[in-house]
C-alpha cells in the first residue's frame, strides 16, 4: 500500500495517459490487490484521476474490468433518488464513450445497484434497465442537434408504460421523469469546468469545520468541501447549495493563532485584492452576491492539529495547482490569438 | 470545411430538405464509430459531453441523414422498435478482418431480426465491410455467404471500405440514398 502522496500523483499521472495498464501494472507491482474490490477502491479514492481516464478504463470490456465496475458502482448513494438524479451522479463520475454496447453495460450495471437500493419503486431491476435506457436516449433525442423529431410527452409515457410486466408504471414518475431530462440535459461535467456538481460530488477533502463569521464574528460549524481550486462551505452536510465559496486563485492561506481555548488550530485564508482577483471575484458572484467581500481573511478553525494540517496542506498545494492552471491558460489564449491572426493575415493576402 | 460546401451544393440544387433517420448496427470494435465520424467528410467531429447514443447528422445531396450507433443488445431489443418506426435506411458496419463464424452468426441473427420488423421491411441494407485493408480479409461474395444474404428480403448491397482511411464509404452512402424512398 502507498502512503505517499507523490507517489499517488506520479500513478495519476501515468494512468491519465494509460488507464488500462496503469492498473494492470500497480496490480502487478503490489500498489494495489489485485481484486475488483480493492481495485474500485482505489479508483474511487485517487481523486486525481481524470473523468476521461476512468471512463477509458472501464471501456476495456472484459470480465475483469466488469467486476470492478460493479464494486466502483457499490460506492454510489442512490437511495430515494429519482432515476434521472441518479444517472446524473453516476455519469457524473466517468466520462464514458457513446458506443451503445457500453452504454448498455453500464447502465445494466448501475440499474441493478439502484433496484438494490430502491427495491419498492419498481417490480425488478430489469424495469430500471429499461427505464434507464429510455431515459438516455430521450436525453440523446432532447440534446443531440442533429435529431430534429422530439419524442412528445405523451409518446415517453406510452413507450415506458408497458416495460413493467405486471403493472403500468406510475404515471407522475414518467411525467418527472421527462420533464427533468428535457429541460436539463444529463452531461458530464469536466474537471476543468467549474460546474457545482462535479465538485461536490468529488470533492478532494471534505470535513466539519468551525467558521467565523464575516461581520458578526461568531463561530459556527460548517461543512467544507475543497474541489477544483475552490473551497465551498455549507450550512448542513445535506445542503445542495454552499452557502460560500474561496476561490484559491489568489489568496494568502496561512497558519493562524490560536483564539481561545475553545478556537485553537486556526487556518486562515485572506484574498488579496488585485485586479485578477476582482475578475475572479466577479465571476463568481453571479452566483452568490455575498459569498466574496473585499479583503475579508477567512478564519476557520479545525478540530485538531492533525486536521488543521492536513486541511492547511491540501489547500497550499490546490493553489498552487489553480496557479499553474492559470499560466497555461495564459498561454493556450495566446497561442490561440496568434492562430487567429495569422489566419486573419491570410484572408488578407 | 467539407460539410459547408456540401451544404453550400446542395442548397443551390434544391431548397427542399429530407430528413431521414438511419439506424446503424454492428458488433463491437467493427468499426461503427469510426465510419460515423469519416462520414462527416473528414471534418474533426468534437464529442459532445452529453450523455447518449452517437449520432451524427450528414448532408449527403438535399438528404439530412441522422444516423445512429445503436448496439444489439438482446434485452433492450424490443425497446428498439419506437425508434426503427421512423428508419429509412440500415447500415450494417462487419470487421471483414473478423473470421470468426460464431461472430458471423451473432450478426447475421441481429441483421436478419431487425430487417424482419414492421417499420423497416422496406429500408435498404448497405452493408459495409470493413477493414477491407487488412491481410486476408473477407471478400464480398464470402460476406453473403458468411451472413446468408441471399435469404435476405431487403435490398442490400456490400461495400468494401477502410474506415479509418475513408475509402468506399461514399460510394456506399450514395447507393443507400438513392435506394431510399424518399417521398
Amino acid at each position: 500500500m502507498i502512503n505517499k502522496q507523490t507517489d499517488i500523483e506520479e500513478i495519476a499521472k501515468v494512468f491519465n495517459q494509460t488507464p488500462y495498464k496503469t492498473i494492470q501494472d500497480c496490480a502487478r507491482s503490489g500498489v494495489v490487490k489485485n481484486n475488483p474490490l480493492e481495485i474500485a477502491k482505489f479508483i474511487k479514492n485517487t481523486f486525481s484521476f481524470k473523468k476521461r481516464s476512468i471512463g477509458e478504463y472501464f471501456s476495456v470490456s472484459n470480465e475483469f474490468t466488469k467486476q470492478v465496475l460493479i464494486e466502483y458502482t457499490h460506492f454510489f448513494n442512490f437511495k430515494n433518488l429519482r432515476l434521472d438524479e441518479a444517472l446524473r451522479i453516476y455519469y457524473n463520475a466517468f466520462e464514458l464513450p457513446h458506443d451503445a454496447n457500453k452504454i448498455s453495460l453500464i447502465v445494466e450495471i448501475l440499474s441493478n445497484e439502484y433496484y438494490k437500493q430502491n427495491p419498492y419503486h419498481f417490480q425488478s431491476s430489469i424495469t430500471v434497465y429499461f427505464l434507464c435506457f429510455h431515459v438516455v436516449f430521450l436525453n440523446t433525442i432532447f440534446h443531440n442537434s442533429c435529431i430534429a423529431h422530439k419524442t412528445s410527452k405523451n409518446e415517453f409515457i406510452q413507450l415506458c408504460g408497458n416495460i413493467d410486466h405486471r403493472k403500468d408504471l406510475d404515471r407522475v414518475l414518467l411525467e418527472e421523469l421527462y420533464d427533468g431530462v428535457s429541460k436539463e440535459k444529463i452531461i458530464i461535467e469536466y474537471e476543468d469546468g467549474t460546474n457545482n456538481i462535479i465538485s461536490f460530488t468529488n470533492p478532494q477533502i471534505a470535513g466539519f469545520m468551525v467558521k467565523q463569521g464575516g461581520r458578526i464574528k461568531t463561530w459556527k460549524r460548517r461543512w467544507f468541501l475543497l474541489s477544483y481550486h475552490c473551497l465551498y462551505y455549507f450550512k448542513k452536510y445535506k445542503d445542495k447549495e454552499p452557502c460560500g465559496k474561496i476561490p484559491l486563485g489568489s489568496v494568502d492561506i496561512n497558519i493562524g493563532k490560536p483564539r481561545g481555548k475553545k478556537h485553537k488550530y486556526i487556518v486562515e485564508i485572506a484574498l488579496l485584492s488585485d485586479k485578477n482577483n476582482t475578475q475572479k471575484k466577479k465571476n463568481f458572484e453571479n452566483k452568490n452576491e455575498n459569498s466574496i467581500e473585499n479583503n475579508r481573511t477567512y478564519i476557520i478553525s479545525a478540530d485538531s492539529e492533525k486536521a488543521q494540517m492536513f486541511w492547511y496542506r491540501n489547500l497550499l498545494n490546490s493553489q498552487v495547482g489553480c496557479q499553474l492552471e492559470k499560466l497555461i491558460q495564459e498561454k493556450k489564449d495566446l497561442f490561440l490569438q496568434n492562430l487567429k491572426r495569422n489566419k486573419f493575415e491570410k484572408k488578407l493576402n | 470545411m467539407g460539410k459547408s460546401i456540401s451544404k453550400a451544393i446542395g442548397g443551390l440544387f434544391s431548397s427542399k430538405q429530407e430528413e431521414a433517420r438511419i439506424v446503424m448496427i454492428g458488433l463491437d470494435s467493427a468499426g461503427k464509430t469510426t465510419v460515423l465520424y469519416r462520414l462527416k467528410l473528414g471534418e474533426v467531429v468534437m464529442t459532445t459531453p452529453t450523455i447518449g447514443f452517437n449520432v451524427e447528422s450528414v448532408q449527403y445531396k438535399n438528404v439530412n441523414l441522422a444516423v445512429w450507433d445503436l448496439g444489439g443488445q438482446e434485452m433492450v431489443r424490443p425497446l428498439w422498435k419506437h425508434y426503427y418506426k421512423h428508419c429509412k435506411g440500415i447500415i450494417l458496419v462487419i470487421d471483414a478482418s473478423d473470421r470468426n463464424e460464431q461472430r458471423h452468426q451473432e450478426i447475421r441473427d441481429e441483421l436478419f431480426r431487425l430487417a424482419g420488423e414492421k417499420d423497416v421491411k422496406n429500408a435498404p441494407v448497405l452493408i459495409l465491410n470493413n477493414k477491407k485493408d487488412v491481410k486476408g480479409s473477407m471478400s464480398t461474395s464470402e460476406v453473403t455467404e458468411a451472413l446468408d444474404l441471399y435469404e435476405l428480403q431487403n435490398e442490400y448491397y456490400i461495400q468494401n471500405t477502410c474506415a479509418t482511411m475513408g475509402t468506399g464509404l461514399f460510394d456506399g452512402m450514395e447507393w443507400l440514398v438513392d435506394s431510399m424512398n424518399l417521398k
